[in-house]
């Protein structure tokens, strides 16, 4: 069995900027990687590379051993690949329903002809499956709730709800763009929960994030990223003793203390 | 080859008027994001203006030109205070409504005023001209091109040296941080706009010497403007007053050689619309910006 | 000064944040809110019926059924454009010029003496087919650039509406075959022609309508909603925001070529004159006033602002200020609400 998720030399410059360059990175189903790296290091822009969001400079990329590296967002969101956003991104004055709606159809069938299709056919009341896409995280109560008046962590909640009801196939791969920032202890607590959860039910995780004491502790395998290249590969133990990766962050990260 | 150069002086001349309407449009789109499509609606109120005040009136021409500028900056303030100000920083779709609103209303007062057919001439002051090498060059085309770079070159020098002017690019640039500074955003605003309506008085002052005067006068130039902003970026002036020289020059071209009145705009649109399918984003954008 | 504007408008200078159970807490009732079916239709499409056949019961005014016409016109021509303005919130200006394609397919294929319903049926599929034509290169921009495209497409069409005169008859414009409609049984005692055009207006405009709302209140709408909203985050999901952006503006165009035949065979006469910008843009204006993602809402609204000046008899001029100045006065009240496709 090949690797879920393959780069291949990918590197992304905008204009003279090297934001990435000659990225390396294998992953395998089922797998949990933590990216991780100091400010600027490139993390976001390899997430957004991975997802779509930004065409790949150079290099080449797979998933379930396909070439992907030309695909846009659509096409790979298409097939299995989700990604969450660094801020709260949320349609503004929509319900939380609506979002939710959106997700569930988009895994169905995400076509207009299928859409349009829709709006001919007798009605059918879709409360239980928006219920059933957000019962995991604990907000189905949420429903009828403009989405962007949610406290915060509630909105990053529904993005990874959101993300994960739209996958319309397993396996999957779920990147997270810092999940847990800006959420208390219970709430990363839930949301890791959740990750594990998600992790069992067939979704392979790349997750970005500052909060180390979180990170470490959760991830198989940690990959770190320094000005734009790769730094250093290991189980967290690893790298957490690594003396290049010390040196980078100054020492104080990687001693519990979030960035 | 003399006709051809005849054609190109006259395109300058159009696209003189389309570089002052287009770059006095940026000031307030490229600067505050508001897409003002009243804008072209003070052309028309400036010719008008320029029609009474010079041509019934008979005040020293240079009074007037003070008069009838002043009036502008002024006119462009208090439609900043009292049509947009109460929407500052909402959605495009918002801003984009009000402005034309504000344009109808405008258009449609001095169509009741002075009827939508009704069109009055005015005699540009100076006359004659001289030929070069077989191409005439009317003075009246001659300072539309020579006011037109003056009055970009003027606001350059305003925009880099005067003490507003920086506070202008400060908050285009990010009005929060300027506001920190201490930077009056609402007075910028104000001068943004002022500024904004009298770059279109003078376009206004020269039109009503070129064309017949009526109510939906720049209503075309406007629609130029912004295309010409969407081609050479809202915020890159050489470049605005480049592509709408081109842009006359090509019209001016096309219209002479083809039969149809037309063809002139169609070159206009066609031009846009590939340089848009090239680069959607405008040509000045992060060229690596989200797919 | 600004805070007393956003008291009276109530227009919010923050978002707020609600209360509610912090993440991990346990359901706290056994009720569930339920995601609520949209009011049906029936009910009020039985009162416009019951309007358009009694009226000439109630009014002795011959007049009146002018005006229901053109408020039908107008409501018809809102219906279509709410699917794109309260869907992803794109503005189509060139809307006016497809009506016009529409009036002059009339004219001309009336006057080879083509049955009228295949007319309607064509104009309609050439409306929609001419504007995603030019709607197809115009996806790559969005939001302003769209609209001015959009605005300069339809300056284009109004250019070659005045020099194409074989098809168009130029500045002088068309006369339009007087057309059969007696099949459909009369009432009152008006002039029975114009009766029968104001039903089939009507009837047209309730299918219509029912069409947009359906279209609209399905995921469809949802999904359209979501890429006016925030399209990249839409398109994350695996949806081609194309594909929906176009079939919207398409729609649009579908309603305008049909509404172009209606507006022939009333007038009688075409000229090129109402297949400008501002046709487009006083639509645009209906749809806002009347709540810019409600179809009910748009035809109400494009049927106050059409039977008031007519009933006031007001100038053109007058009409254009005051629907300018419930535009700009709406647009403020709303502006938290007015968001839509259009951001740059």
């Amino acid at each position: 069995m090949g690797n879920l998720l393959e780069l291949n030399g990918v590197s992304k410059f905008f204009g003279g900027l090297h934001a990435v360059e000659g990225i390396d990175l294998t992953l395998e189903e089922g797998g949990f990687l933590g990216l991780i790296g100091p400010n600027g290091a490139g993390k976001s822009t390899l997430l957004n590379v991975i997802a779509g969001y930004y065409p790949a400079t150079s290099g080449k990329t797979f998933f379930k051993g396909q070439d992907i590296t030309d695909w846009p967002n659509w096409k790979r969101a298409r097939a299995g690949l989700a990604r969450t956003y660094q801020s709260n991104r949320l349609l503004p004055t929509r319900t939380v329903a609506h979002h939710i709606q959106l997700a569930i159809q988009a895994a169905k069938n995400p076509s207009v002809g299928a859409a349009v299709r829709q709006a001919f056919r007798p009605y059918r009341d879709p409360t239980d499956e928006a219920v059933a896409a957000l019962a995991p995280f604990g907000m189905e109560e949420l429903l009828l709730e403009e989405a962007e008046a949610l406290p915060h962590g509630h909105q990053r909640l529904l993005g990874i709800a959101m993300t994960v009801a739209a996958c319309p196939v397993r396996p999957g791969l779920l990147l997270l763009d810092e999940p847990v920032t800006g959420m208390n202890d219970v709430e990363i607590e839930f949301t890791l929960d959740a990750v594990r959860r998600l992790r069992a039910d067939g979704f392979t995780v790349i997750i970005v994030e500052h909060n180390m004491r979180a990170l470490m502790r959760s991830v198989e395998r940690v990959y770190v990223l320094d000005v734009g290249k790769k730094l250093a590969e290991g189980t967290p133990a690893e790298i957490a003793s690594n003396p290049k990766v010390i040196d980078a962050y100054l020492g104080s990260a990687l001693q519990g203390e979030e960035t | 080859m003399t006709q051809l150069s005849q054609f190109i002086i006259n395109g300058l001349v159009v696209g003189g008027i389309y570089a002052l309407v287009a770059v006095g449009l940026s000031l307030v789109y490229g600067g505050l994001r508001i897409p003002n499509f009243a804008h072209g609606v003070w052309v028309m109120v400036a010719a008008y203006l320029t029609v009474t005040v010079i041509g019934q009136w008979q005040i020293n021409l240079w009074l007037a030109i003070l008069i009838i500028l002043g009036i502008m900056g002024v006119v462009g303030a208090v439609q900043e205070l009292a049509w947009f100000r109460i929407i500052r920083g909402k959605s495009t779709l918002v801003l984009i409504l009000a402005a034309f609103a504000l344009s109808l209303v405008v258009e449609n007062i001095y169509v009741l005023r002075f009827g939508g057919k009704f069109s009055r001439s005015f005699d540009f002051p100076i006359k004659g001209g001289f030929t070069v090498g077989g191409v005439v060059i009317s003075y009246q085309r001659l300072t539309v091109v020579l006011v037109t770079v003056a009055s970009i070159a003027v606001l350059s020098v305003f925009m880099s040296r005067t003490r507003m002017g920086r506070a202008i690019r400060a908050v285009a640039e990010n009005a929060d941080a300027a506001a920190v500074t201490g930077i009056s955003v609402s007075r910028v605003y104000l001068w943004v706009f002022g500024v904004s309506t009298a770059m279109a008085g003078i376009a206004g002052l020269l039109l009503a010497g070129m064309y017949p005067v009526q109510p939906f006068l720049g209503a075309n130039e406007i629609l130029k403007a912004f295309c010409i902003i969407i081609v050479a970026g809202k915020n890159n002036v050489s470049g605005l007053v480049a592509v709408a020289f081109g842009l006359g020059v090509a019209e001016s071209v096309a219209m002479g050689y083809l039969p149809w009145t037309s063809v002139g705009e169609a070159i206009a649109f066609a031009g846009l619309a590939v340089a848009l399918y090239i680069r959607p984003q405008g040509l000045v954008a992060d060229p690596g910006a989200p797919a | 000064m600004s805070k007393i504007w956003d008291a009276l408008t109530g227009v919010r200078a923050e978002t707020r944040t609600i209360e509610v159970a912090p993440i991990g807490s346990p359901r706290s009732s056994a009720e569930l809110p339920r995601l609520k079916r949209r009011h049906p239709d029936w009910p009020y499409m039985l009162l416009v019926v019951a309007v358009v056949v009694l009226l000439p019961f109630i009014t002795d005014n011959e007049y009146y059924a002018t005006v229901l016409i053109l408020c039908g016109l107008w409501s018809f021509h809102a219906v279509g454009q709410t699917v794109l303005l309260g869907g992803s919130g794109e503005l189509n200006l060139a809307y006016g010029a497809v009506f016009g394609v529409g009036a002059y397919m009339a004219a001309n294929l009336l006057g080879f003496d083509w049955p009228f319903g295949l007319v309607l049926i064509l104009a309609g599929l050439a409306g929609g087919l001419i504007t995603a034509a030019f709607g197809f290169p115009l996806l790559k921009t969005r939001g302003l650039f769209y609209a001015v495209m959009t605005m300069a497409v339809g300056l284009l069409a109004a250019k070659i509406f005045i020099e194409w005169t074989a098809v168009t008859g130029g500045s002088v414009g068309l006369p339009v075959p007087m057309v059969d409609l007696s099949f459909i049984p009369l009432l009152g005692d008006v002039n029975p022609g114009r009766l029968s055009i104001a039903y089939l207006v009507w009837a047209l405009v309730l299918l219509g309508l029912v069409f947009a709302q359906r279209l609209l209140a399905s995921p469809f709408g949802l999904i359209l909603r979501g890429i006016g909203g925030d399209e990249p985050l839409v398109a994350a999901l695996g949806y081609r925001a194309g594909h929906y952006r176009l079939l919207a503006l398409s729609l649009t165009g579908v309603y305008a070529g049909i509404a172009g035949v209606l507006f022939a065979v009333n007038i009688g006469y075409v000229t090129n004159g109402p297949f400008s910008f501002w046709t487009a843009f006083t639509v645009i204006i209906m749809v806002i006033v009347g709540g810019r993602e409600s179809v009910w809402g748009s035809v109400i609204a494009a049927s106050f602002l059409t039977a008031l000046p007519e009933v006031l008899r007001s100038v053109q001029s007058y009409r254009m200020i005051v629907y300018a100045m419930v535009l700009y006065i709406v647009v403020v009240i709303r502006a938290n609400k007015v968001a839509g496709g259009i951001e740059h």
